[in-house]
């Protein structure tokens, strides 16, 4: 189908593109909804989890008697196999650093687990865990990448498992990554102007709202049955396979409704080994639920240090570009390789640069452990390029905008949505239809300069923008895997059911996949039902990550609506006599139910409901079929925010008192869950940029807000821009390679946030914020010149 | 914990009692806003696993006697036990003693406003409690109550007296807090600067009543949070704007001397230098907004 045939379709499309009701929204509000945390079974056990007060140390024994003589079950790292993995299953294995056991003898941050009990009552499981005595010798401690990289710094691994051979580690270096592109020093000689800045991003807590959990069935073949917060069960059960030597085909992984992710669930998160390993010992089902201190010491975002230089032309052309990063990672590696491909590719696909180098450089410290967050690596990358753009805009004195236009990476340009080895071409792009439509939006030419700003509240006005990926297909397989499988049966009565492993992290994405079978099978929403799912019933699906859900879940959804309906028309075309290809679908306006015709023949009509049923009765078989299916594109979501800030300059306080939020998602599936994303994104990103980071104390290595929400602080509903003020838009756009025109959104509507707030920051007060979060304390020391680190004046 | 027992008396001389039994001393607990985060705390560090923590939790929460707010004396006699919710919706604390509504309103989230009592805010003796410099804004007194002698009263200025110490003698508890009704409703302000505008810890807090002719100043007392070991009195403050037309100038003059009284430290959530500069630029916009809207 050529682009224009596809256009015509997408502006007759009758569900995709339409609000309609979240289908899990009742059970949700209502509370009803069923998470692993409240689910029980007979006989069912309650765990916790022994953890490291220290930083690193070494177990020198652990005593469990006393525990067991209160009826405990307990483990050790003892009890659990020899195994060292990585919970996180989405690269190929010889791109996986594998660096972690259930259990281990050396704890590497506090709040590490070394041993864990089981029993009838939470109240006794915990009083059990205490009884357990461990001896510890404690190790010499790093919180610092800087100083982790040091001749005389503790060794926090010697070495590591690549694949499957041994990986030593030096001077603490989990992975180093290099990426060029032509020759930098030829791209900065022919350069007129060279701008070098460093920057810096938190340690941020995903705060997702669901603590992490498990609860594990032992089943009498020896097999195991697991319900827990995961974004992808296929994976989930492959690991769990490999550590605990099971037939995958006796494990049988549910998915579960999770109350949220940021990301914090692509790996399987390490309650749950634990919990199988106890479930296996005591023959019981084991429930372990995580409290939020304990949550918080699982996981964060990798924050990054970033080195950053452009070479440009008078007139703003970009001609060599090079960035160095430094990340942080903690104390176990869970995709440091992937995430620093990412942040190359991030970089290349901003901007146009025909010379570029980008070296990235992954260190452990004996911290909370970072992994993926929404945007992964993009809010950095995207932070410091696109502050740096405003920056050279003012040195060439260009307006920011069009300096973004006239470099940005668009139609028919190659994008990295993966790293170096998942690239495709750009086939949709509303960049400069957002950036032209947004300006006037919130008053752009407006806005003012710094100097001119007075009076104790100032105000000022920012953009940034990017974009994200839709999923990590690609024409050839690179280092990471991508594909979905789904299952579309047509039933008796013309309802349908989809099947899939995806997973929804709150944002609607099972919703949007019934949405698009809907419209691919010609049925009404309220008619596809989107089926319970597990490892044993649904074919294999990646992971639920990557802004991928749409794009690629909804990809092969549809492709399976396709099949489906091919076997449906084939029935239809018997009963009324008409070949298969003249045949359309409808959904009946009154009914719902799925009409099938022959357009201009009045008797050639028959339901959807009626050949289903008639070929049941007849033994011609069911309606129904299983597609498996790799996107071969990675199309970019472009995202464009811009904000407007209000400094208090008495206190340093800062408000946000309008934003314009506007993504190109090409067709978009459900609008009010598409502008909820947007302004979920928003919300979370002016909290990356002035509130949320960890820091730890050096002596004792525990986080200074000790894992409680009393002094971690996300932006709240009281703290946004009232919703009048918040714009909405989406660009005009068709994706040729998406499911009816569609691609990705969720981590695009973070990943320019945090540039927009600090380009606004400069607006306001003339100064150029390059360390984020920024507090109201560093504001004002920037304002009144204080030492201040993080600060550097205009 | 080791908790071997959790009481919840019938009666305050029952509550007294239990206070005063001999063997492990009770952990009194009303709300449970500060005593619940605590415990966890020691829990995730593992303090809690010393022999010599509390046995016994005293849950005053349910206690008649130290609940509500009523008129009695020339005082508004509040109960320790109220809740920070209540008190902040309730009319004649906001008609008469509206920085204390505001400081009220301004505590934690509607759910630990639900919990956290009046009483609690007190003898947790944070630097940071919201409260406290409304009440002592308001020249408060706390009536405090043990199981020998009667019950004794102290202005609050004398009931904070070191980093989280109070004058409670052991086996006392506060069962009130009295603010004198004589010249209100008088012109005050409540200001809170926090991280966020939902459920912050203050970084800094502040209030004041001033009592005004025209725009001259008769009366003056200001209170501030988390800006010392212990919520302080501005008293330099107070003493020079006695007698003076307030204006913006005046007050950012007389705010200057806010360094006199407080020591502010660097903690999680702001530094010292920022702490100093924002009081003094808090009680400056304070009194000029208190002058201002008192139509001076």
């Amino acid at each position: 189908m050529g682009r224009e045939a596809r256009e015509m379709e997408a502006r007759e499309l009758r569900t995709v593109g339409a609000v309609t009701r979240r289908k899990d929204g009742l059970a949700k509000v209502t509370g009803t909804e069923t998470y692993a945390s409240d689910m029980e079974l007979p006989y069912m056990l309650h765990a916790r989890v022994l953890r490291s007060p220290y930083p690193h140390a070494r177990v020198v024994s652990i005593d469990t008697s006393a525990a067991e003589r209160m009826g405990a079950i307990c483990i050790t790292p003892d009890d659990v196999p020899d195994i060292r993995y990585n919970e996180r299953q989405v690269s190929v294995p010889v791109k996986t650093y594998r660096d972690r056991t259930v259990l281990p003898w050396v704890v590497r941050q506090v709040g590490e687990g070394v041993a864990a009990v089981a029993a009838r009552t939470e109240a006794l499981a915990e009083r059990a865990m205490r009884a357990i005595k461990v001896e510890w010798e404690e190790l010499p401690a790093v919180f610092d990448a800087h100083k982790a990289m040091a001749d005389d710094a503790p060794q926090i691994y010697e070495n590591v498992l690549l694949g499957d051979a041994e990986f030593p580690i030096e001077h603490n270096v989990a992975c180093f990554r290099q990426v060029s592109v032509g020759d930098v020093a030829v791209g900065f000689e022919e350069a007129d102007l060279i701008v070098e800045r460093e920057y810096q991003t938190g340690r941020v807590y995903h705060a997702q709202m669901e603590p992490k959990a498990a609860l594990c069935r032992p089943l009498a073949d020896g097999g195991i049955e697991l319900w827990a917060t995961l974004q992808s069960i296929h994976n989930t059960r492959q690991l769990l396979g490999r550590i605990f030597d099971l037939p995958l085909s006796r494990i049988r992984v549910h998915r579960s409704t999770i109350g949220g992710a940021f990301g914090s669930s692509i790996q399987m998160n390490t309650p749950v080994a634990i919990c199988v390993a106890l479930a296996l010992k005591a023959r019981k089902p084991v429930k372990l639920v995580l409290t939020r201190e304990e949550d918080m010491y699982d996981h964060c975002k990798y924050p990054a240090e970033i080195s950053l230089k452009y070479g440009v032309k008078r007139d703003g052309t970009i001609v060599a570009g090079e960035l160095k990063t430094l990340v942080d990672i903690g104390a176990h590696n869970i995709q440091a390789y992937p995430l620093l491909g990412c942040m190359s590719g991030w970089f290349v696909s901003l901007y146009r640069m025909p010379h570029m180098n980008f070296e990235g450089t992954a260190v452990y410290t004996n911290k909370t452990p970072a992994c993926a967050m929404q945007g992964y690596g993009n809010p950095d990358v995207s932070f410091a390029v696109e502050s740096h753009m405003d920056i050279i805009a003012e040195k060439l004195d260009i307006d920011p905008i069009e300096l973004r236009i006239k470099n940005y990476v668009g139609l028919g340009e190659e994008f990295w949505g993966q790293g170096p080895t998942v690239r495709s071409i750009i086939r949709s792009c509303g960049v400069e239809e957002m950036l032209r439509k947004g300006a006037p939006m919130i008053g752009w030419d407006e806005r003012g300069r710094p100097e001119d700003k007075t009076g104790r509240y100032r105000r000022g006005i920012g953009v940034g923008r990017t974009f994200h990926t839709s999923g990590t297909g690609a024409a050839m397989p690179g280092e990471v895997i991508d594909y979905s499988t789904a299952m579309v049966t047509v039933n008796e009565d013309g309802s349908v059911d989809m099947s899939t492993a995806l997973m929804c992290h709150g944002g609607g994405t099972l919703d949007a996949c019934a949405k698009l079978v809907a419209e691919e099978m010609g049925v009404s929403f309220d008619l596809v039902g989107v089926s319970p799912a597990s490892t044993t019933d649904t074919g294999y699906d990646v992971c639920t990550h990557a802004t991928r859900g749409v794009y690629c879940g909804g990809g092969s959804a549809v492709k399976a609506a396709k099949s489906a309906k091919a076997v449906l028309l084939d029935f239809a075309s018997r009963l009324i006599e008409v070949n298969p290809e003249a045949l359309q679908i409808a959904p009946d306006p009154v009914t719902g139910e799925g009409v099938i015709f022959l357009e201009g023949a009045a008797d050639k009509r028959i339901t959807v409901g009626e050949v289903a049923k008639t070929a049941q009765l007849k033994g011609w078989g069911t309606a129904i079929a299983v597609e498996s299916h790799r996107m071969v594109n990675c199309p970019p979501c472009f995202v464009t925010n811009f904000v407007e800030v209000e400094v208090d300059t008495w206190t340093g306080e800062v408000r946000v008192p309008r934003a314009v939020c506007a993504v190109d998602a090409g067709t978009v599936v459900n609008p009010d869950l598409a502008a909820g994303q947007l302004e979920g994104g928003l919300c979370r990103g002016i909290g990356q940029a002035l509130l949320e980071d960890t820091a730890y104390d050096p002596v004792t290595g525990e986080m200074t807000c000790g894992g409680m929400y009393i002094d971690y602080k996300l932006y709240t509903a009281e703290d946004m821009a009232p919703v009048d003020d918040v714009k909405v838009f989406f660009a005009d756009t068709y994706e040729p390679s998406g499911p009816f025109g569609a691609k990705g959104i969720g981590e695009a509507a973070n990943n320019a946030v945090a540039a927009a707030v600090m380009n606004a920051l400069q607006n306001a007060l003339g100064i150029r914020f390059q360390f984020i979060p920024i507090t109201p304390d560093m504001i004002l020391a920037a304002i009144h010149g204080w030492a201040c680190e993080g600060v550097l004046p205009a | 914990m080791k908790l071997e027992s959790y009481v919840r008396p019938a009666g305050l001389e029952e509550a007294l009692a239990v206070l005063a039994a001999p063997g492990p001393k009770a952990l009194v607990f009303a709300g449970g806003t500060d005593l619940v985060p605590m415990m966890r705390k020691m829990r995730m560090n593992g303090t809690l696993l010393n022999g010599d923590s509390p046995r016994v939790i005293l849950d005053l929460s349910k206690l008649d006697e130290l609940c509500g707010i009523r008129k009695a004396g020339g005082m508004l006699e509040i109960g320790a036990a109220t809740t920070m919710g209540v008190i902040a919706a309730d009319p004649s604390v906001k008609k008469l003693v509206p920085v204390l509504a505001a400081a009220a309103a301004s505590v934690g989230s509607p759910l630990v406003r639900n919990r956290a009592t009046l009483g609690g805010n007190l003898v947790t003796a944070s630097p940071s409690a919201d409260t406290a410099p409304a009440l002592l804004a308001a020249g408060a007194v706390v009536r405090l109550a043990g199981a020998e002698g009667g019950p004794r009263e102290l202005p609050l200025s004398e009931f904070f007296v070191a980093y989280r110490k109070t004058a409670l003698q052991p086996g006392e508890i506060v069962t009130h807090v009295l603010v004198p009704l004589a010249g209100r409703p008088v012109a005050g302000r409540f200001e809170k600067v926090g991280l966020r505008n939902a459920d912050a810890i203050s970084v800094v807090c502040a209030a004041c009543e001033i009592e005004l002719e025209g725009s001259t100043c008769r009366a003056a007392r200001i209170g501030l949070g988390a800006v010392a070991a212990v919520p302080v009195r501005a008293l330099a403050v107070e003493a020079a704007l006695l007698g003076r037309e307030i204006t913006a100038d005046v007050a950012a003059e007389c705010a200057r001397l806010v360094h006199e009284h407080i020591s502010p430290i660097d903690d999680v959530r702001a530094s010292a230098q920022y702490r100093g500069w924002v009081a003094e630029a808090v009680v400056a916009r304070m009194i000029t907004d208190t002058a201002r809207e008192a139509g001076a």
